[in-house]
């Protein structure tokens, strides 16, 4: 029964499904849970310094704050568009509660860098171009780090990210060209640098 | 994409997804060529945009644990759920405690325990309540001289003449028991009869306190009622037995307060039509 149920809602749309959460139907909730815990859950882990206690922390409240103050909602609007809202003023208020940059080079070691030998300089290429973009990011500001977060992480759409952040679609893609810009000036060197590497490990093997 | 009007720096990365920098329309080059340095720069933001979007689709979804969808869930149902049925089952059905352990079971035990010790300690102690009513009587006769004075003033408004100089007795504080009463209030009687003039107005007030003292000082009340019917009661005058029963106290052991003071309001709304008032009123003051 409960499953046929949420098979059903499968069909549904997310402000539908958000309609019928607010007239406090578990299974409408637990559709959406499904549709977004994952996105969510990565969100919060990337844009909270790769904490998974946090990520899940925030998860939950963010979820919490889904049926108790479901009445915010307001009928005509976008679902996915307030849910980031609401999970990037969550990360706001959290930047602001802490006022802490994470130093770059301690998330690096934190996050998913292979130390075991490469098979393949191909692989560590990327894993380390990776890594390199993932400490780049870390060290952009909040509003630039946001944004393409959602752009490129969130596969979410310019019209999308303003309605989420608040802000004209061409600020958004104003923070995104030079958010670009400013990945590329500093990938720059370490693609020269990681060429280097390279070029070392293939002579001497 | 023909005008340069159309451009915006922000446009740039739908050209550099979609058109290298040899396929740009020239108008679009000079565009480019206006936030970047070169072509090298272009095609070098084309690469790192390319690298960007392919680790980015790439990533895995990660995923909460199974226990955090559980957690919300149940605080949805619990959501659901009126604040009152949440509290009582807080109270009795708390799944964790054996039935003596459940909050409610033992609230309820403890208020049983409490209001069988106060019916206890209630039903043990019988007479504090009459003293209690006792004491709060005595204190309603124990009048002030300004109740008394009231008093007097109401008296003067049914009747009294200005000139009348009618002493106002004060409260008597004195208790007396029943035979001194008795005694008293023959003594008084006595006195009155060398008085004509005022023996209807005892008669009167002598029926009123008859029916007032019957109940609490049987001497006195068989005094009373005694010399009352041995005279020919006036009830022409209800307003002395009214004023004498509104006013009348139901204290067991003042039987002779109450008649003294009686007999002087009586006098008092009276003394205009008897003669001898003086006279009268020095007689209720001897006997006092």
């Amino acid at each position: 029964m409960a499953s046929k149920k949420l098979a059903t809602y499968q069909t549904h749309s997310d402000e539908q499904l958000m309609k019928l959460v607010q007239e406090k139907d578990a299974y409408a909730f637990e559709s959406l849970y499904d549709r977004y815990s994952a996105l969510m859950y990565t969100y919060f882990h990337r844009m909270l310094w790769k904490d998974k206690e946090k990520a899940r922390d925030f998860t939950q409240e963010l979820f919490s704050k889904l049926f108790e103050k479901s009445n915010y909602f307001q009928e005509g609007r976008n679902f996915k568009t307030w849910f980031y809202s609401v999970a990037h003023n969550m990360c706001k208020n959290e930047y602001a509660k802490h006022e802490v940059r994470v130093d770059a080079h301690a998330e690096i070691k934190y996050q998913t860098v292979d130390r075991t030998p490469e098979s393949s300089s191909e692989t560590l290429d990327k894993k380390s171009f990776k890594a390199k973009l993932e400490e780049v990011l870390q060290s952009l500001d909040e509003v630039k780090r946001t944004t393409f977060e959602l752009r490129f992480y969130q596969d979410m759409s310019i019209q999308e990210i303003s309605e989420s952040m608040e802000c004209s679609e061409g600020t958004v893609k104003s923070r995104l060209f030079y958010t670009i810009k400013e990945l590329n000036s500093k990938l720059k060197d370490f693609e020269h640098i990681l060429k280097a590497i390279l070029i070392m490990i293939s002579f001497y093997s | 994409m023909k005008s340069n009007n159309k451009y915006d720096p922000e446009d740039i990365e739908s050209l550099l997804l979609h058109k290298q920098f040899h396929e740009l329309y020239p108008e679009e080059k000079e565009f480019v060529l206006r936030h970047l340095e070169n072509e090298e720069e272009y095609n070098s933001m084309r690469n790192t945009l390319f690298e960007i979007k392919e680790i980015s689709s790439a990533s895995d979804l990660l995923r909460p644990d199974a226990g955090l969808k559980k957690e919300l869930l149940r605080a949805f149902q619990g959501e659901r759920k009126s604040p009152f049925i949440i509290w009582l089952n807080a109270l009795f059905a708390a799944p964790d405690r054996s039935f003596f352990g459940q909050r409610g079971v033992q609230l309820s035990f403890s208020l049983a325990v409490i209001a069988i010790i106060g019916v206890f300690l209630f039903t043990s102690q019988p007479n504090k309540k009459v003293m209690a009513e006792n004491h709060v009587e005595q204190n309603k006769e124990m009048e002030s001289p300004a109740e008394v004075e009231t008093k007097q003033a109401d008296v003067e408004e049914e009747g009294i003449t200005e000139e009348s100089t009618a002493p106002v007795l004060p409260p008597a504080a004195v208790q007396i028991n029943s035979a001194d009463a008795a005694e008293e209030v023959n003594d008084v009687v006595m006195k009155e009869e060398a008085a004509p003039e005022a023996q209807p107005l005892t008669n009167q007030v002598s029926k009123a306190m008859a029916d007032e003292v019957s109940t609490t000082s049987p001497q006195v009340s068989d005094f009373a009622v005694e010399n009352a019917n041995s005279e020919n009661i006036d009830y022409a005058s209800p307003a002395i037995t009214n004023k004498a029963t509104a006013l009348s106290p139901t204290f067991n052991s003042s039987g002779a307060e109450l008649y003294s003071e009686y007999t002087t309001v009586a006098i008092v709304e009276t003394s205009s039509n008897i003669e001898g008032y003086a006279d009268v009123v020095d007689l209720l003051f001897t006997a006092k």
